[in-house]
């Protein structure tokens, strides 16, 4: 029946070849909560990296043991021992009394906000240098949705992004497909902070007429009741002001470095709260 | 057979999730900044390499789409840019090719460079905004490729077990 000599089985495994690539093009176009079918391979990432961030936590403990340990045998030859071992718990009393003002301060900032806030660690980091984004301990069983704001005590670091059960990527300030609305804080121009990866981002559709500064903060306009209003953004580096351009290229460097971060606050709801006033920022 | 088939559906597919874990969770807890080596896409290539049979393709799909989980990229931007490197692996393997380690160094080192300008050039016309060339990134992630792809290299040839036709590929050693 065959009259064209067609090997049908290879016919089929070339469309699956191709098709795969083309419905992921189509994939795209949907929202991420109707991707289905990427919640195995979620559960998976997060179940993944909750291990490794297990292990790595007992690596890191573990090496730091023994590094103590040569430290106090070096010191100990020439301090007769006991004063080594003092100064090393003295450097671990005051890796805890730096963790410990970290986390007072974040506790106090949770109790002088009307913000609902959940606290979460930084767990991972992206895979590629070509994204920011990075993990936190924290996913859709703690009530995390995508788009949540997700900030830290000196400001805004990104927004949630493709949620696990119990891990959530944050999408950062600096990548390339972060979008976040802000306002000049000495001028109130408004304008478009978008990521544009090494590191920063971008202010766009501001006005060419506004009055825009290098050094000026740029702060969170408070739309969608998503971030505060008036917290910290970035810092403008450059303003520059093209001939034929009707809005103005400024390049603005992230207040948070998200590299040093290691705990966060995902914002679940704002309540509209305004935070110019209290962090002295002009309104 | 059906246990051969299956180990070799899921080893390389267990390997490509420990090494993202790595890559993301403990490299950065005990490295900090510094880039990390592209352990994935080095489990990736070797498929490409040491995998004859046409439909490796589906088996580099899978690992892709285990691997988006764990980045931002877009699963278009995953699946096209590995189906791209897929066919320049193995159009190269099939006209230059010995065995042993030093053949998967050399090869990974290409294929990571390959795999960045390919992406490159995708984003150009698939992305809203094209990547950034972070050339300091990208260098440090070559330069850790010719160690990390020995320890894949190895993990990989330990756990194989290689389909008879196949067997040519896989003799030499170290």
């Amino acid at each position: 029946m065959n009259f064209l000599n067609i090997d049908l089985k290879k016919i089929l495994f070339f469309l699956l070849v191709i098709a795969l690539p083309l419905l992921s093009f189509n994939v795209e176009q949907k929202s991420r909560e109707d991707q289905w079918f990427n919640e195995p391979v979620q559960f998976l990432a997060g179940f993944t990296q909750e291990t490794f961030d297990v292990f790595s936590r007992g690596v890191k403990e573990t090496t730091g043991l023994y590094l103590n340990l040569i430290g106090i045998k070096k010191e100990s030859a020439d301090l007769k021992g006991r004063n080594s071992e003092l100064t090393t718990r003295l450097e671990a009393m005051n890796e805890l009394q730096t963790e410990n003002d970290r986390l007072r301060a974040m506790l106090d900032f949770r109790q002088a906000t009307k913000m609902e806030l959940i606290a979460a660690e930084v767990v991972g980091r992206d895979l590629v240098p070509d994204h920011s984004t990075i993990t936190i301990n924290k996913g859709t069983n703690h009530g995390l949705k995508n788009g949540q704001a997700v900030i830290t005590l000196g400001g805004v670091l990104g927004y949630i992004f493709k949620p696990g059960a119990s891990t959530s990527h944050v999408m950062l300030l600096s990548d390339r497909y972060a979008v976040v609305d802000g306002i000049v804080q000495r001028t109130r121009a408004h304008g478009i902070v978008e990521g544009r990866s090494a590191g920063g981002c971008n202010l766009k559709y501001v006005e060419r007429t506004e009055d825009v500064k290098e050094g000026d903060i740029v702060v969170t306009g408070g739309l969608d009741n998503i971030f505060p209003k008036g917290f910290p953004i970035a810092t403008v580096q450059s303003v520059e002001r093209k001939t034929f351009s009707v809005s103005l290229k400024v390049e603005l460097k992230p207040v948070v470095d998200p590299d040093k971060v290691e705990e966060v606050f995902v914002v679940t709801n704002a309540k509209n709260e305004d935070l110019g006033p209290r962090l002295g920022l002009k309104e | 057979m059906w246990k051969r088939h299956l180990w070799r559906i899921l080893m390389p597919l267990v390997i490509t999730l420990l090494a993202c874990g790595v890559q993301t969770v403990l490299w950065p807890n005990i490295f900090g900044e510094l880039t990390a080596p592209p352990l994935w896409l080095l489990v990736i290539t070797w498929l490409s390499l040491y995998r004859e049979r046409s439909s490796t393709i589906l088996l580099v799909y899978a690992a892709g789409w285990l691997t988006s989980a764990f980045t931002a990229m877009p699963l278009k931007m995953m699946f096209t840019s590995l189906l791209i490197l897929h066919l320049v692996v193995t159009f190269t393997r099939q006209r230059i090719f010995w065995s042993g380690v030093s053949y998967f160094v050399l090869a990974s080192v290409c294929s990571v460079a390959a795999f960045q300008i390919i992406y490159m050039a995708l984003s150009v016309f698939l992305e809203p905004v094209r990547a950034a060339w972070l050339p300091l990134e990208r260098i440090v992630q070559l330069l850790l490729v010719v160690p990390s792809s020995f320890v894949v290299y190895v993990v990989m040839n330990r756990f194989e077990l290689p389909h008879p036709a196949e067997q040519r590929a896989h003799e030499g050693g170290l």
